[in-house]
């Protein structure tokens, strides 16, 4: 039987190489890609319920309509596309292009989806969200710091010799990264993990550190008091590549341990072993996770992480540095992230970047000057997964029009007026990178769509023809129907690079350029051409400190309070947020949502395991069965993100839209809340 | 492949430290066999040790299929030899065409391999994905592992047993190599922690794989039928009054259905022959169909023929044969630390059906011995000894017994009203002496073994905190 190499699309660490095999128009079986360093064992449990998911029977396979009834009916392209050109030519004339948002998620990643803006702007504009839910507090300080977003090959982890493991739970989120922590650990690295939670992940651990939520900024701190205290810091190279050392040390002067336990809650022996730790085992290797960039202190705090690599000196050698963003094969754009998220400097008068997506809700409806009258939503599932899902979901349903491409009918679908199936990862080719590996990959066309599916390049087409796009535009902006034209497009893509598809037959590609260890030459592209623990634009662009200071989040659990705890959302690795959750196979292993709860705290409540408890705040409310987790940290509960409206537990109905402090990211975890017996 | 030579076997290797229960083994698993079970996902199953992550135990996860043993209990147990080895890759497969769905194979697995499929009434097991690794392949399960956890490997035949987490010592040569632990899995946790003592709390909850919901028709069989047997004996032998031809026939033939009420695929009862050779249920169905034909053709004969002698001899060897072979099924049923040598419970039918004999016979003497020993067999039972789980029946049963034994001590007359009496109350005691040794017969299973391995390390780590402390602190 054939087989053909592929890759997963999803916004996912490990991007996996797939081998597919593909039988009477069914995908059969999905096997590892051992050619891929980063993965080479395989995908993970959502990868292989593509065999599942590709073939659904609940996939959009037509175009649907809402009827009055508020249900939805089958209805002809002809017909949908017709209605749809009717209502935005409509809008356009009334209010101005501008009226209609794209909304754009992270739930297919390629190079075509490029394709959505270049329409918009043929339309003759519209309003665009700037800022990106997931990591920007991190990327903006990152780059604040190092100049860019870089770290090495993912295989290269197993050279440490000790290991950090900041707000990231790899074991779920980044499986394959698991497998090269093992060679580190097999070769006798240490492992810390800094976490709220006793994650997978932390039973690997030498020492698991369980700060208060919000509150790592200070135990990054602390530790860096520690080091430059006792002298565990490298002279020779900060003085050669760090930009701010003599005001750092004087901030972190202020930061003894006893300040910081009080802080975080984490014991100062606790403090001083890891700083220990930090100063004497080398190479040492930050793994930085997304938890704890979600609060609004929260670029201030992964500043003071970064800066502890940057007095130990371990940045730029193998085994050692920031293992946040490895954006190197992000070659396809000048701009790369977070820059390329924020709000233009100067506006261009035809793309309105003016809707945070951190306040999707409330932005939505404060927009005047058109004010939003319709949206065309694609690759994403806002209503769930922005923060503020009641604010969310009436800005949606105070708009006169709304169109959702999707591959399922998803809870943002369901509020549509037009919802238009989407393609799979195996209907259109198209060309990805990656954030932790540093391959380029082909994700391959290896069936034909269902009859009635179109890939959004072809919606494109067929609606701007009868939106009066002139029919040169088009084809100057998307590429034509045929698997040649597609193929063409993308090549002309990588032409620039000097790579062919020919390159992606056999193995993925190591992106031209790449470097095994990232700042090697220690070289970093910021203002002063060294690590910047003092940054200028830190507080020019963000009104923050020039130093990594720490101050507590906007919202945070006041005990005694009325919210007492702290709500975390993370992420399962059941899921890729809110997509996969909905297939028989994972339901299977995921089952019911469940809000874990320290013991401790359920018996202050009354709650035994397995209650059904009520958890809620001023924004929302979701009734949840407790699950005890003594691992958890007291104080904090949790529930996994991505659950959808109708399995009652879609959590952010409790968080509010507020942005990081850099970056413009979403604050989901600034979330206190309060849990009773139902 | 390396996996195959004469030397060594195609084997599960799993590596429980880069386990991180990422669950893709099992959806490979129900991917690659969509037919497994309509209520799991495939054959392989996840066992997490402290799912609640209890500060004082490690987290640590066991990845379990079917080991193919060389020794297989399931193939040498099944009474419909439904089992069958494949030569090409050492699979234990099963033929669910011919099963009966008795479940008798999930007891004798001490790694849990068979299931039972409710909508197909049938047992049902991973095959090792022996058309793969005919072809050179591997299992779907280890060939989607994404850590390196499992994988397939090849184990020598002289290779010693696996042990580990959730996985006893069964002298059945599994092909499955466990990793060596090599670092050490005290839950390093820097916040200051009370260690909780509620231990129900945070055990990991085992299934059962016995509970008398399922098995109460094969309490009723082997209580009816010996006592059935004894009466017929006591009759042949004695000449004390036997039951009529009618009541034998009618007794035994509604035991015979009884025990068939359990299987999934009770059409199929009448393959539970197939398996002499190696099977105690084969055993015992065709001693109790031997039991009921010569039983019924001495009660047939005429009275003081040489037939109806020779039929009730025939009928004694097939009662004998019978209660060897109820013993047997059970005693091949292995149980998690039990200490040797193995101690009859008091209603092993070695026991029960010689008591019911005397009774009805009214032998006073043999009785009493009989009753004292079965009494001081359900004090140990009730002190929690070998059997265990004993406390909760054993005053009850012990009454009963006790009363029953009382006729023969007032030498009440076989047959009187008195001696019909006290054989009604001693039936009681039985099928309650019964319903509590099969209550008690958990088997070992994966989930028990790592309830019993947590409950462990949990006393020992309350221990070292009560010494350390002085008191073991709790929360709840």
């Amino acid at each position: 039987m054939p087989t053909f190499l592929t890759a997963c699309p999803r916004n996912c660490y490990s991007t996996c190489s797939l081998r597919v095999t593909v039988e009477a128009g069914r995908v059969v079986e999905i096997e590892p890609v051992a050619a891929n360093r980063a993965t080479p064992e395989g995908p993970c449990l959502k990868g292989l319920a593509y065999l599942e998911r590709a073939h659904s029977p609940d996939r959009l396979r037509q175009p649907l309509a809402r009827t009055r009834q508020g249900s939805f009916a089958p209805i002809s392209w002809e017909e949908a596309l017709d209605r749809i050109a009717g209502e935005l030519v409509a809008l356009r004339e009334e209010l101005g292009p501008q009226s209609l948002l794209y909304y754009t998620g992270s739930g297919t990643k390629g190079l075509l989806n490029g394709v959505g803006l270049a329409f918009w702007r043929l339309f003759g504009g519209c309003t665009t969200t700037y800022g990106d839910l997931c990591w920007p507090a991190g990327l903006e300080a990152t780059r604040l710091t190092l100049g860019d977003n870089l770290h090495n090959a993912p295989w290269d982890l197993a050279n440490a010799r000790l290991v950090v493991v900041w707000g990231k739970n790899p074991a779920e989120t980044n499986v394959h990264q698991i497998a090269h922590l093992d060679r580190a650990l097999a070769n006798g690295a240490r492992l810390v993990v800094v976490d709220p939670r006793r994650t997978e992940t932390a039973e690997r651990a030498d020492r698991l550190l369980q700060p208060r939520p919000g509150s790592d900024g200070a135990l990054a701190l602390a530790l860096g008091h520690v080091l430059v205290r006792d002298r565990l810091i490298d002279s020779a190279f900060i003085a050669a590549h760090v930009h701010g050392f003599e005001p750092y040390s004087r901030l972190v002067a202020e930061w003894p341990p006893s300040r910081a336990a009080e802080v975080t809650g984490v014991p100062v022996a606790a403090i001083e072993t890891m700083a220990l730790e930090l100063g004497t085992l080398a190479p040492m290797t930050i793994v930085a996770g997304f938890g704890m960039q979600r609060y609004t202190n929260s670029g201030q705090t992964m500043r003071a992480l970064l800066a502890l690599l940057a007095i130990t000196g371990q940045i730029g050698k193998s085994g050692a540095g920031w293992m946040y963003a490895n954006l190197q094969t992000a070659v396809f754009s000048p701009v790369k992230d977070p820059l390329d998220f924020y709000p233009p400097a100067e506006p261009d008068g035809v793309v309105r970047v003016a809707v945070s997506t951190a306040r999707l809700g409330r932005d939505m409806a404060r927009l005047a000057d058109p004010p939003l009258a319709a949206a065309w939503v694609e690759r994403g599932n806002p209503i769930p997964q922005n923060p503020e899902t009641g604010a969310v979901l009436a800005a949606f349903r105070r708009l006169r029009f709304r169109v959702v491409v999707d591959e399922f009918l998803t809870d943002t679908a369901r509020e549509a007026d037009i919802v238009l199936p989407a393609k799979n990862l195996f209907e259109q080719s198209d060309i990805i990178g990656a954030y932790w590996h540093p391959y380029l990959q082909l994700v391959r066309k290896l069936l034909a769509p269902p009859p009635e599916v179109r890939p959004e390049t072809e919606i494109y087409r067929a609606l701007g023809r009868r939106l009066g796009v002139p029919g040169t535009a088009l084809a100057a902006t998307i590429p034509g129907p045929s698997d040649e034209e597609v193929e063409a497009w993308l090549g002309s893509r990588l032409a620039p690079l000097g790579l062919t598809l020919e390159n992606f037959a056999a193995a993925p590609v190591l992106v031209p350029g790449f470097r095994e260890v990232a700042f090697s030459d220690l070289h970093f592209p910021t203002p002063s051409g060294k690590i910047e623990l003092a940054s200028a634009e830190a507080r020019t662009r963000w009104g923050v400190d020039e130093l990594p200071t720490f101050r507590e989040p906007e919202e945070r659990p006041e005990p005694g309070g009325r919210f007492p705890l702290a709500l975390l959302t993370p992420n399962t690795k059941n899921r890729i947020h809110s997509q996969f959750g909905n297939l028989a196979t994972i339901r299977r292993v995921a089952g019911e949502p469940f809000v874990a709860v320290h013991p401790r705290d359920a018996a202050a409540r009354g709650l035994a395991e397995g209650d059904r408890a009520r958890l809620w705040n001023e924004r929302g409310e979701l009734v949840l069965p407790v699950r005890f987790d003594w691992g958890l940290l007291p104080g904090c509960v949790a529930v996994t993100n991505g659950f959808w409206l109708g399995e009652g537990a879609a959590v952010n109905l409790l968080s509010q839209g507020r942005e990081t402090d850099l970056g413009h990211g979403a604050a989901f975890h600034d979330n206190a809340v309060q849990l009773a017996r139902a | 492949m390396s996996t195959r030579s004469a030397a060594t076997r195609p084997a599960f290797v799993f590596d429980g430290e880069r386990c991180t229960a990422c669950e893709a083994c099992r959806v490979a698993c129900g991917i690659a066999n969509p037919d497994a079970s309509s209520a799991e996902l495939g054959w392989r199953r996840l066992i997490s040790a402290n799912p609640a992550r209890h500060p004082a135990l490690p987290t640590q996860h066991l990845s379990l299929a079917c080991n193919h043993c060389d020794v297989a209990a399931c193939l040498l147990a099944c009474p419909t030899a439904a089992y069958r080895r494949d030569e090409a890759t050492g699979a234990v497969l099963l033929d669910e065409g011919r099963c009966l769905g008795c479940r008798y194979c999930s007891w004798v697995c001490p790694f849990d391999a068979p299931r039972f499929a409710p909508r197909r009434g049938v047992m049902t097991k991973c095959t090792f994905c022996s058309p793969r690794l005919a072809e050179g392949g591997e299992p779907a399960c280890t060939a989607a592992c994404p850590t390196g956890a499992l994988a397939l490997g090849a184990k020598r035949r002289d290779e010693s047993e696996p042990l580990g987490p959730g996985i006893a010592a069964t002298g059945l040569g599994p092909a499955l190599l466990l990793a060596p632990r090599r670092r050490s899995l005290a839950s390093a946790r820097d916040t200051a922690e009370a260690i909780p003592r509620d231990f129900a709390l945070v055990a990991p909850k085992p299934t059962r794989k016995i509970t008398l919901a399922n098995e109460w028709p094969l309490v009723l069989f082997a209580v009816l039928l010996s006592t059935l047997a004894a009466w017929l004996l006591a009759g042949w032998w004695l000449a004390t009054p036997g039951p009529s031809a009618l009541l034998f026939a009618g007794v035994g033939a509604a035991s015979m259905a009884l025990s068939a009420l359990h299987l999934g695929r009770p059409e199929r009862a009448w393959r539970a022959l197939s398996n002499l050779r190696s099977a105690w249920l084969s055993r015992e169905i065709a001693a109790a169909t031997a039991l009921l034909a010569s039983g019924l053709w001495h009660l047939l004969a005429p009275p003081g023929s040489v037939t109806r002698q020779a039929a009730g001899a025939l009928a004694a060897l097939a009662a004998l044969a019978l209660v060897v072979a109820i013993d047997g099924a059970y005693r091949a049923v292995p149980r998690p630390h039990a200490p040797q040598p193995w101690r009859p419970h008091s209603a092993e039918a070695k026991l029960a059906a010689p008591f019911a004999f005397c009774l009805i016979a009214g032998l006073a003497l043999p009785a009493i011995a009989l009753a004292t020993l079965r009494a001081l067999l359900l004090a140990d039972a009730a002190r929690g000894g070998h059997w265990g789980l004993g406390s909760r029946w054993a005053g009850a049963r012990l009454a009963l017994l006790s009363v029953a034994c009382l006729p023969p001590l007032l030498a009440a007359p076989p047959g009187s009203a008195r001696h019909l009496t006290a054989l009604a109350v001693a039936l009681a005691g039985e099928l309650l002496d019964r319903a509590a040794f099969v209550a008690a017969l958990e088997p070992v299973s994966p989930t028990w073994e790592i309830a019993a391995q947590a409950a462990e390390a949990l006393a020992r780590a309350t221990n070292v905190a009560r010494d350390r402390t002085g008191t073991a602190a709790a929360y709840l």
